[in-house]
């Protein structure tokens, strides 16, 4: 089977250890006789723009209501309902029209591989604090927009997509995610059963006790 | 209170980056209040409070 | 010769007339009253008279397309078709657009063997209202030359109640294809949501656009959707179900079939008085023909015209955007200031919309439990005189664009006429894809009266020759 590597935006900016342990995980991926090849997502810097302007405006349809209330949500869902009236209704439709363009980009990298694979996420989990950042290598940015970076675009195009865990750095996490074709989950699954047959990340449990 | 149209309907006009006359302006101004209202009343439909938007969306292009 | 579809293909196939004739005639008409009543924007007289002599030699041959064969149609000119430009009666349309040659409907009705006369006027990208300051046709509505067609199918409805073609294609975002039927004294159908394929057609609202028939009769209507309807991948909205036999259900009884009337009078300011006693004998010849009768109230009304005009304004400034930026005063002023409404909507409304949308097609489907179909008027009044046209009275006397929101079939047939001798239509919808249901009661209801057949004065001699 062939996976493309996702080059370009969404493993261009990473936490230096962070993109260390990915270029492992892909090593041992190819280790369980996948042929990795590189393709591109040219306007995936887009795709999260698009994902989350759709986010906003169907957050503030349903949230209108409670908008007065605002103050009691936590600091994060006040910013994003705070932030939404400023999406306008041409806005959303502009990116609903775009959908279907990322939708064919995935369709072009997918032509002869089972699926994509790129970093589950670009930094590690962000230490909990009032201002919440995390380092994607030589800057700081919102743990938010690192979290989503790599994810939301395919909540846009709807594919399925399999995060699995690829080992640890600073004893916190690291994983890789496998995208594919629409309704084609059972290819994630074969090469996901092929990858932890092979390795033991997933089998790692955290230091907390599970009975405490 | 809401915001008033007379700031809010340039405000908007600007940010969108068009430019009618200032006479087509002054209509939309006026104009405002009334479909803010009607599309208010769009949220005090009780029906709609848990209901999904109707948009046609696939995964399979 | 002031035919419907169904008498001309019945006269081509007896010769008593050929294509070429019934095309001949058509052109005289134009060539006499174009010029006043702003019908074309385009005429292919040449391939016309050249798909008539063709579909002539064919029918001599035995080769029968059925009913639309050798019959002259007009198309507006919003949707592409193989002869020439689109222009969507507008200076800002980049006219390559329209190289694409004939959209799907146009296709088919050309492999129907119909002949396409010509491009019809319409109002700018289908929205607004007629602006004198460019340089396109004003349509006049052959009743009366001082009153608008209504539009934005304008060309299409003022030519086929000239008698310039004898059916066309008009599109339908708020009432597009009802409007200018009730105005003209024709029939228009709106069918449901999806079952004509949009593309080669300009969008104005990309989930209330419907492209549909406009003729003389429901009948006319019938066999024109037969021709236009089914799939089309290239339109994402497009419905891929098998299409109804829609003539076969045309019996002329309506025998148990229940009926809901209601009169929307409390939702329009604009009632003409004879509105109600036009209505009552509209029904009561529905009710003549076997109908059982009851009263019902639309759910959610100006809730759901407000989810269309807003709604269509959104999506139709999404499209707009960039030339709304750099060439506002291009555009006409109705059609500018109609668009430019959607710069104002927040994304969340939008959202909300397509909510109540959603909540109001269950209310629908509730209603259509106890009744099999439900008529309302068109229009609250005749057709608006050019003088004192604004949009906003335009939309307050209209009672189409709440289907629109929902997306059943709608078909606006003529019912009467105001003491101005204006013509009144009355609106019949059904179920979501129970056309042959709504083109039944249609034809049913045109077995029994003859307001479809009437001619305007203007034209009668002409017809009669």
């Amino acid at each position: 089977m062939r996976v493309g590597r996702v080059r370009g935006h969404l493993e261009e900016e990473m936490h230096p250890a962070v993109a260390a342990a990915y270029e492992a995980a892909v090593a041992e991926l190819a280790a369980t006789g996948v042929e990795i090849v590189d393709v591109e997502l040219p306007t995936f810097d887009l795709a999260a723009a698009a994902g989350w302007w759709i986010i906003y405006a169907e957050m503030l349809s349903l949230h209108e209501g409670h908008a007065a209330f605002i103050e009691d949500r936590d600091e994060m869902g006040a910013s994003l309902l705070g932030a939404a009236p400023f999406v306008s209704a041409a806005d959303y439709l502009r990116a609903l029209r775009l959908r279907p363009l990322f939708q064919h980009e995935v369709e072009v990298a997918l032509e002869g591989c089972t699926a994509l694979l790129t970093p589950a996420m670009v930094a590690l989990p962000p230490v909990i604090a009032p201002e919440m950042f995390v380092d994607v290598g030589g800057r700081e940015v919102s743990w938010l927009e690192a979290g989503c970076r790599t994810q939301v675009p395919f909540n846009l195009t709807g594919s399925p997509a399999l995060v699995m865990p690829s080992g640890l750095v600073d004893g916190m996490p690291v994983s890789i995610q496998l995208v594919g074709r629409p309704r084609d989950e059972a290819s994630l699954f074969t090469l996901g059963a092929a990858y932890q047959r092979a390795t033991t990340h997933h089998l790692r449990r955290p230091p907390v006790p599970a009975h405490a | 209170m809401p915001a008033d149209p007379a700031v809010l309907v340039p405000a908007l006009l600007a940010a969108a980056d068009i430019t009618p006359s200032p006479e087509e302006v002054a209509i939309m101004i006026a104009e405002f209040p009334g479909r803010a209202a009607a599309l208010d009343a769009l949220y005090a439909v009780p029906e709609a409070r848990y209901e999904e938007p109707d948009l046609v969306y696939d995964a399979v292009l | 010769m002031y035919m419907t579809i169904t008498d001309a293909a019945a006269a081509l196939r007896t010769g008593e007339t050929t294509s070429v004739a019934l095309t001949e005639a058509v052109i005289a008409v134009a060539d006499a009253h174009d010029g006043e009543l702003g019908v074309f924007l385009a005429r292919y007289t040449d391939t016309a008279l050249a798909a008539a002599a063709k579909a002539d030699a064919e029918l001599a041959a035995g080769i029968d397309l059925g009913p639309l064969h050798g019959i002259p149609l007009g198309i507006k000119d919003i949707i592409a078709t193989d002869e020439g430009e689109t222009t969507a009666q507008s200076l800002v349309l980049d006219r390559s657009w329209g190289d694409m040659g004939d959209a799907p409907v146009v296709a088919r009705l050309r492999a129907a063997g119909a002949v396409i006369t010509g491009k019809t006027t319409t109002m700018e990208y289908a929205i607004g209202t007629p602006d004198p300051d460019k340089p396109f046709p004003i349509p006049r509505n052959p009743w009366s030359t001082e009153h608008w067609t209504g539009g934005s199918s304008s060309g299409t409805g003022g030519g086929v109640a000239a008698g310039m073609f004898l059916g066309g294609l008009g599109t339908d975002t708020g009432g597009s294809i009802r409007f200018p039927a009730t105005n003209c004294g024709i029939t228009g159908m709106k069918q449901t949501f999806g079952r004509v394929p949009k593309y080669g057609c300009v969008p104005l609202g990309y989930s209330f656009d419907h492209i549909g028939p406009m003729a003389r009769s429901a009948q006319d209507c019938a066999a024109m959707l037969a021709v236009l309807a089914g799939h089309d991948p290239r339109d994402a909205t497009s419905v891929d179900r098998p299409v109804d036999d829609y003539l076969g259900g045309l019996t002329g009884s309506l025998e148990g079939v229940r009926i809901g009337v209601d009169p929307l009078l409390t939702h329009s300011s604009q009632n003409v008085p004879e509105l109600t006693a036009v209505l009552d004998a509209a029904v009561a010849e529905l009710r003549a023909a076997g109908a059982v009768v009851s009263t019902v109230e639309l759910p959610l009304y100006a809730e759901l015209k407000t989810v269309t005009m807003v709604g269509l304004a959104a999506e139709a400034y999404a499209y707009h955007r960039p030339d709304l930026q750099s060439r506002w005063f291009d555009y006409g002023a109705g059609t500018r200031m109609a668009v430019a409404t959607g710069a104002l909507v927040p994304a969340g409304d939008y959202v909300q919309m397509q909510r109540v949308r959603r909540v109001g097609k269950r209310k629908v489907a509730e209603l259509f439990a106890d009744v099999d179909l439900i008529v309302t008027p068109t229009s609250a009044c005749g057709a608006a005189p050019l003088a004192k046209l604004t949009f906003d009275d335009i939309i307050d006397a209209l009672h189409t664009p709440y289907w629109n929101a929902m997306g059943n079939p709608a078909m606006s047939v003529p019912m009467g006429f105001t003491t101005d001798g204006l013509p009144l239509g009355l609106q019949i919808v059904g179920r979501p894809f129970e056309e042959a249901a709504v083109f039944a009661a249609g034809h049913a209801y045109q077995q029994r009266t003859d307001w479809h057949l009437r001619a305007p004065a203007l034209v009668a001699d002409l017809l009669a020759a």
